[in-house]
């Protein structure tokens, strides 16, 4: 009988969820359907292969770029003679000219390497040039228009030759970017400082730098109709899960968008509950903390022109983790790791837990502080739950502004900030001063869990009305709605609580405090299902002689 | 597909809504609130009313706030008089005078007087014992004269007059002179069928020209009407027996000289006894621990002997102490210190037949004294403070 009420239930939130899709269907088919007309259908993309004219391919190609002013085609011929008509075709900017005057042209035109008599009256293939002329490292050979142009656009430079149905890519890449430099988000006091660039090349090779190891593989594909963007995942092979690996592959080929400019646009299609307010796909700046998710059995994923790599599948407990953790002394990080914890409960709890002790249950303050705050509120013309809202969202509003602005106008800002919301609002008599308290210790604690911030701001809001109208009641069955949701929430397969529910005693080791690094022997729970071995155990300091087991 | 949606849209709205109407039950802003602090029981002039005064603090005259303090001349509270025949119904009178609806939850005091005391406080105490907004751990007191006058009394070092008695009441276990009864034990007692109980009294007296509030001995309660009174000697009598002794100074006389010994922990155990011929006897056994505390003159009397002696002084002086509150409570009547309980508990199948004459029993009751007291600690210095003889 409880058996079928549970399942009942577990229906219930499959239909809501399902619900909300239908509803958010029927609103996105709003968008694309007017006047009984689908809008936006594409074409279906048709595969043009090269024609053997040199001429004919080079107007195609200047065709199909709209004659850009950047697209450059070098035309002339190859070796001595009459020579064989070539052309290099590049997006200037994009291309290292250097490499291909130095490696292409000047081999192409002067070369040598040539010695047959077919050659030398320009009879020869494009593969003899490959072979023989071409001082390039990757040198591909292919056959569509498609393929060619995709190819330039990356920053390759095309070699086309005539009555040739083939094209040469040579790589030659060379456009400006940005060196590596310290991650702004996410600063260390200990630990390694370089950050990801907005180059995918850059940033795979800072993770084959923490892993040198050939088992960490890097899948590519291309996403985006109009951008075509490059995203890469990694992960470890024989540490991850395939099934998580699989179903990264199939997520991220499932994603039809025409562009993907930063990795945060391609989060919310490939997330595993995407109308959740708790994030399921975990992100990071910090090549380091991307090596350490993947050493765990997780994957990342780099999006080219991003700095922030996704981390997925993505557990709550690691909102309380930071990179520091692992790198100072564990004693100090584990009174960290529980103050963040204390630090998301202030921050969630505080404006919500005040208003509902302040209107509902007075008894439950000592009677000092209760005449304290009593007087505090003398002549405050809004009600607790009002004043609450006033400053949060005058909070928010600060903290949002003083993000995006200039940092010397910011400075500013938090002055004005201060002085408005701390003191003149005191003296004004608009809020009392218990309420400025509760709001600052609220606004500091959210720093702690930076990403959780978000969340926290949402949720903060849900208690404070819940308290506004229920008091403690209201706060105690929010706090148990959250807590199913949580509870019901998977992060690609993997149980977003744990391992609280389910308890998985032996991640305990790594979740409210963070155990000595030679203790932390295991990869989590399921993650890595077959190498779930970090180490040997053995207590410090190992001198070769006394690392036996049991010493 | 529309059609659903609708319906969805429908209920979420309806929910939405329902969450906006139920109000805000119970919700009260903390400047809408009367904070009582204490609360006063008098017979009115007309015997068949109350007259209930009811403080209320003034948080703006409380310092600390930063919107009040300062100003001297205000005082911290206001006390509400109101005149009528059911408590609930004069407690709800109050809106009349106050702009704020009273709130009892942080009510420290509840002071009866005199008067109403003598007349029975049973009626008069159901509606703070059923009410869910009153506390039961608060202070209960009987007024010499009128509660009215007591909590009208402005005290010098505290701001709220129940506050000052509350915290007055905190500093009585120094001496044990005074049973702090609260309003739990009271509620127990009037239930209860042989029970009697005290209550502490409280007067305005004076000390150095100013009036000042004294809390000391106790007011007996039987059934529900005060019948007498105990003084500071006969109240720490009964507290020996009842094991509420915090601490206090007992005062002896030994080879001349008097001593002062401090009370560091005491324990006392009831037997009772029914003997073969029906007769009824309890044994006190009250075990005292203490510190010696001072002493006159220049005998030293810190030697084996004399702390012996000392030892035998401190334990006939608690014998007497008992044995006058139990002379006291013979002609009273009242079995203050528990017996008729005790004797209940440890032979419940006799106390049915005892319990409709225990006061009879009560009067002749045989009550066995054993004391045996114990000095621990002599203090800093082991000599008189005089010149050595030597």
């Amino acid at each position: 009988m409880q058996y079928y009420e549970s399942r009942l239930k577990i229906r219930g939130v499959i239909m809501f969820r399902e619900n909300l899709k239908k509803i958010t269907y029927w609103m996105v088919k709003r968008q694309l359907v007017a006047n009984d007309e689908v809008i936006g259908e594409r074409p279906p993309v048709q595969e043009e292969n090269l024609s053997g004219n040199l001429k004919e391919n080079i107007a195609r190609i200047r065709e199909e770029m709209g004659n850009s002013a950047d697209l450059v085609v070098r035309e002339f011929s190859c070796g001595s003679g009459r020579g064989m008509p070539v052309a290099l075709v590049y997006v200037d900017g994009m291309a290292n000219a250097k490499i291909l005057n130095e490696s292409a042209i000047k081999p192409l035109m002067f070369g040598t390497g040539l010695k047959n008599d077919a050659c030398r009256h320009g009879k020869c293939t494009l593969a003899d040039l490959k072979e023989k002329l071409l001082s390039i490292a990757e040198v591909n050979t292919l056959q569509t228009l498609d393929s060619l142009l995709q190819g330039i656009l990356s920053g390759d430079t095309a070699l086309l030759a005539d009555e040739s149905r083939e094209a040469l890519m040579l790589t030659s890449k060379g456009f400006e970017k940005r060196s590596v430099t310290e991650p702004l988000s996410e600063a260390v006091i200990r630990g390694p400082r370089e950050g990801f660039t907005e180059s995918i090349r850059t940033n795979t090779s800072l993770l084959r730098r923490k892993i040198k190891n050939p088992a960490l593989t890097i899948e590519s594909m291309t996403i985006g109709e109009k951008t075509r963007t490059a995203v890469c995942f990694a992960y470890i092979r024989g540490v991850a899960n395939e099934e998580l690996i699989s179903s990264i592959r199939d997520r991220l080929k499932a994603v039809r968008t025409d562009a993907v400019l930063d990795s945060g646009c391609l989060e919310e299609y490939i997330e595993d509950a995407p109308f959740s307010i708790f994030p399921t796909l975990g992100y990071t700046e910090k090549p380091d903390v991307a090596a350490a998710k993947i050493l765990e059995g997780r994957a990342a994923i780099l999006v080219d022109g991003s700095p922030f790599a996704l981390t997925a599948p993505l557990l709550f407990i690691e909102g309380f983790q930071s990179a520091e953790d692992y790198y100072f002394r564990s004693y100090y990080m584990s009174l960290v790791r529980v103050l963040r914890y204390i630090s998301y409960i202030i921050t969630i709890f505080a404006p919500a837990l005040y208003v509902a002790i302040t209107t509902f249950h007075q008894e439950l303050l000592p009677t000092d502080l209760l005449f304290t705050m009593a007087a505090a509120r003398e002549g405050i013309p809004f009600p607790a739950v009002e004043e609450a809202l006033i400053m949060l969202i005058t909070f928010e509003i600060l903290r949002e502004a003083g993000v995006r602005l200039p940092r010397p106008v910011g400075q500013a800002l938090s002055i004005v900030g201060a002085l408005v919301i701390g003191d003149a609002a005191v003296s004004a008599g608009l809020i009392g001063a218990p309420m400025v308290i509760v709001i600052a210790i609220t606004a500091v604690s959210v720093f702690l869990t930076p990403n959780l911030a978000n969340t926290a701001a949402i949720l903060r809001l849900i208690f404070l009305f819940l308290a506004g109208f229920m008091g403690g009641y209201g706060i105690t069955i929010g706090f148990i709605g959250v807590l199913i949701h949580l509870g019901s929430l998977k992060s690609f397969g993997f149980p977003y609580f744990a391992p609280f529910a389910p308890y998985r005693s032996a991640d305990m080791k790594d979740a409210v405090i963070r155990s000595p690094l030679w203790m932390l022997a295991t990869r989590p729970e399921k993650m890595a299902r077959r190498d779930r071995k970090r180490l040997d155990f053995f207590v410090p300091p190992a001198d070769g002689t006394k690392n036996e087991q049991g010493e | 597909m529309k059609n659903r949606f609708r319906r969805i849209t429908g209920v979420a709205v309806a929910a939405l809504i329902l969450v906006g109407l139920t109000g805000c039950w119970n919700s009260r802003e903390l400047n809408t609130l009367a904070i009582v602090m204490g609360i006063g029981f008098d017979q009115a002039n007309d015997l068949e009313e109350v007259e209930i005064t009811a403080q209320v603090v003034k948080t703006k005259g409380i310092k600390g706030g930063k919107n009040g303090g300062g100003s001297s001349q205000e005082e911290a509270f206001i006390n509400f008089t109101e005149i009528g025949t059911g408590s609930f119904d004069i407690i709800r009178e109050f809106t009349h005078v106050s702009s704020r609806k009273l709130y009892f939850t942080h009510n420290q005091i509840i002071v009866i007087g005199e008067n109403l005391a003598r007349s029975g406080i049973r009626n008069t105490l159901d509606m703070l014992s059923r009410n869910h907004e009153a506390r039961m751990n608060v202070y209960m007191l009987v007024a010499k004269g009128s509660a009215k006058d007591v909590l009208n009394l402005k005290p010098e070092l505290g701001e709220v007059p129940a506050m000052e008695i509350a915290q007055l009441m905190e500093a009585q276990k120094n001496t044990s002179h005074t049973p702090d009864t609260f309003f739990y034990e009271v509620t127990f007692s009037l239930v209860s069928k042989t029970a009697a109980f005290v209550i502490p009294t409280v007067e305005i007296g004076d000390s150095a020209g100013r009036k000042v509030l004294i809390v000391s001995g106790s007011a007996v309660f039987k059934t529900d009407k005060m019948v007498g009174e105990l003084n500071e000697k006969e109240t720490r009598g009964l507290l020996w027996v009842t094991d509420d002794i915090g601490s206090g100074i007992i005062e002896i006389a030994v080879q001349g000289v008097t001593a002062e010994l401090e009370i560091i922990r005491s324990n006392c155990k009831i037997t009772p006894e029914i003997g073969a011929d029906g007769s009824v006897k309890i044994k006190l056994k009250i075990t005292e621990e203490s510190d010696f505390g001072s002493q006159t003159g220049s005998v030293n009397l810190l030697t084996m002997e004399n702390i012996q002696r000392m030892e035998e002084a401190q334990a006939q002086e608690i014998r007497k102490e008992i044995e006058m509150v139990l002379e006291k409570t013979r002609t009273l009547n009242a079995d203050i210190f528990g017996f008729g309980e005790a004797l209940h508990r440890k032979y419940p199948h006799q106390w049915e037949s005892m319990e409709a004459e225990w006061n009879e029993i009560f009067k002749a009751l045989d009550v066995e004294i054993e004391v045996e007291t114990k000095i621990n600690s002599i203090g800093r210095i082991d000599q008189p403070n005089y010149p050595s003889k030597e």
